[in-house]
């Protein structure tokens, strides 16, 4: 929660502009919408996508909060108390984050699950919906999963 | 031939730099065995889009009866995966690892990975050659000079082979030979980048760098007219628009890169390109002819910004210089890129902290690398690490994340004026 109550998800953030790999940039709506109207008049098919087009990822939620997270790189952590940050050597990018998601960041220790990580954070926010919070959780883990922060414990 | 994966995951992170340049030790090594005759194909698995999987579609296609891997510290564990991946797929074809690493390592590599059968050591491109020659002609491998193997449980070591002193002798590198091809390189980085060397090898014996154990202490040099040679082949056979001067020391012999330059305007090859230098190796007169010759990008490997620090390592320049070096090129219009090494002997946590200050006075404008030190094969600092830490402080691993989060974070902030961080859009998820 931030200082004012208000609840905020767990978020990351750098010093270059990144996006997942599965998320819609703002500017294929228009695309989208222009290619919408082109088919309705029969200009293009079904079958042609706007360039730049990503598939949704798919996520069976039962299935997910069994995983276990673990931290990559490991000495590449710092704890400064009420922030998280990492460096990731390989890909040279420094990662910062929020108040939140530097909570879930130390509960990836390759012991709790995604469902005891999401248990932990809803007692600390008994007004959020818990199906938002799991689905918040899961958002941001998918997010570390891409940037090689985290890998799942077999 | 098979330039390896960077890391043995199977996925590309998000963000990923990669250089743009294409493999040239294997080129090299290539070229010289298509002009003794033998059939060659080089495999870059290192470039983004390439997957493991397609090492085995390859071996079936291809059917190799050698398989060779170049492996640096960096990327030996996926060096050892595309060997046991190899001798998996096509039990029958033998395995020869190269490279710098495996130069220096030659012993521990055949004792623990048995999927490699010989180690060249040191240059490639005539051992190889021979070292095929050898077998194909089911000849005497024990008089190719230059390799490790092992026979009867043994371990066996030819002589060692002479670095190549005529540079100009070798052929072009054969990137006609690459996959992904040439024109997939361009379409993916955006830019008709190739790679060449003009030089070989450093007298300076910086203690962490392997390059003068590699390649000795003479610098090796090709003549002009051969660097015009294939600057010109690169023009018209690819389009060639930009190159990248891949020499461990460009700027050494000063006449040659004036030389060079007036060379390259003379013969008006437009071309863009970049270079490594020392920083006490560039004046203000040899940027300026290399800016005019079409030199954009510099890159210098500063390691240090405590004296105390770069005398220890050998660096033998100030850091007065490289604060010149880096001002200077910055003034004239050429992007200047900065690599530090954190963690050297003699380094501590308040002179990490000058690294930020450095970059706020000189303000590079191309990248900077603050890599953690790592103690390579081959180097001064691995013979002798405990001689060169005894009585010095270690900075803890949580100091050097700190010294480099803040290095790039005040680095950005100073280049694109960045007050806040990005956040990160997190994916878009149907949940089931």
């Amino acid at each position: 929660m931030t200082p004012e109550g208000e609840y905020e998800p767990p978020e990351v953030g750098t010093v270059f502009r990144l996006r997942s790999r599965y998320a819609e940039d703002a500017r294929l709506e228009i695309v989208r919408k222009m290619a919408s109207a082109l088919e309705d008049k029969g200009l293009i098919t079904e079958d042609m996508k706007p360039v730049g087009y990503s598939e949704r990822l798919r996520i069976r939620l039962d299935e997910y909060v069994r995983k276990i997270p673990a931290r990559k790189h490991e000495g590449h952590w710092i704890d400064g108390g009420a922030q998280v940050a990492v460096f990731n050597p390989d890909t040279f990018f420094p990662f910062f984050f929020n108040h939140h998601g530097s909570q879930i960041c130390r509960l990836c220790d390759g012991i709790s699950t995604v469902g005891q990580i999401v248990a932990s954070s809803a007692k600390e926010r008994p007004t959020v919906i818990e199906r938002a919070l799991t689905e918040d959780i899961i958002r941001f883990l998918l997010l570390l999963e891409e940037l090689d922060l985290i890998e799942f414990v077999k | 031939m098979i330039v390896p994966p960077n890391s043995v995951a199977d996925r590309k992170p998000l963000g990923k730099f990669t250089l743009s340049t294409s493999p040239l030790g294997l080129s090299y090594i290539a070229a010289v065995l298509e002009a003794n005759g033998f059939s060659v194909s080089i495999l870059d698995l290192s470039f983004p889009t390439m997957e493991m999987e397609r090492l085995r579609e390859k071996i079936a296609q291809f059917e190799p009866d050698i398989v060779g891997v170049s492996t640096m510290t960096s990327n030996f564990p996926s060096a050892v995966l595309v060997a046991k991946k190899t001798k998996l797929w096509n039990p029958a074809s033998i395995v020869v690892m190269g490279g710098i690493h495996a130069t220096f390592l030659h012993r521990e590599i055949l004792k623990t990975v048995p999927e490699v059968d010989f180690v060249v050591r040191y240059e490639g491109e005539y051992t190889m050659s021979e070292l095929v020659d050898a077998l194909d002609k089911k000849g005497f491998v024990e008089n190719v000079k230059g390799i490790s193997y092992r026979e009867k449980g043994q371990l066996v070591s030819t002589p060692f082979r002479s670095r190549i002193e005529d540079l100009d002798g070798l052929p072009y590198p054969a990137h006609h030979l690459l996959e992904p091809s040439f024109e997939e390189y361009i379409s993916y980085y955006g830019k008709r980048n190739f790679p060449i060397m003009t030089t070989r090898g450093c007298p300076f014996g910086c203690i962490y760098c392997s390059t003068m154990a590699f390649h000795g202490r003479k610098y090796r040099t090709r003549s002009i007219p051969n660097v015009i040679g294939e600057l010109r082949y690169l023009i018209e056979r690819f389009k060639a628009d930009n190159t990248s001067f891949a020499d461990d020391n460009f700027t050494l012999q000063k006449d040659r890169v004036f030389s060079l330059c007036e060379e390259i305007r003379k013969e008006n090859l437009s071309i863009e390109w970049g270079c490594s230098a020392r920083v006490d190796q560039v004046s203000e007169e040899l940027l300026k002819a290399m800016k005019s010759a079409g030199c954009t990008d510099i890159f210098f490997g500063i390691e240090s910004t405590s004296q105390r620090v770069l005398d220890i390592v050998r660096k033998r320049f100030t850091v007065k210089q490289a604060k010149d070096a880096v001002k200077t090129a910055e003034k004239l219009g050429i992007r200047t890129h900065c690599s530090f090494v954190l963690g050297l002997p003699g380094e501590s946590v308040r002179s990490l902290n000058n690294i930020v200050s450095f970059l706020e006075e000189t303000k590079p404008s191309g990248r900077v690398l603050p890599n953690l030190l790592q103690i390579l094969p081959g180097t001064e600092l691995s013979e002798n690490t405990e001689k060169f830490f005894r009585n010095r402080a270690s900075i803890s691993d949580a100091d050097k994340t700190k010294a480099q989060l803040e290095i790039l974070a005040r680095f950005y902030q100073l280049n694109y004026g960045l007050t806040e961080l990005f956040r990160i859009a997190p994916p878009d998820v149907v949940f089931e």
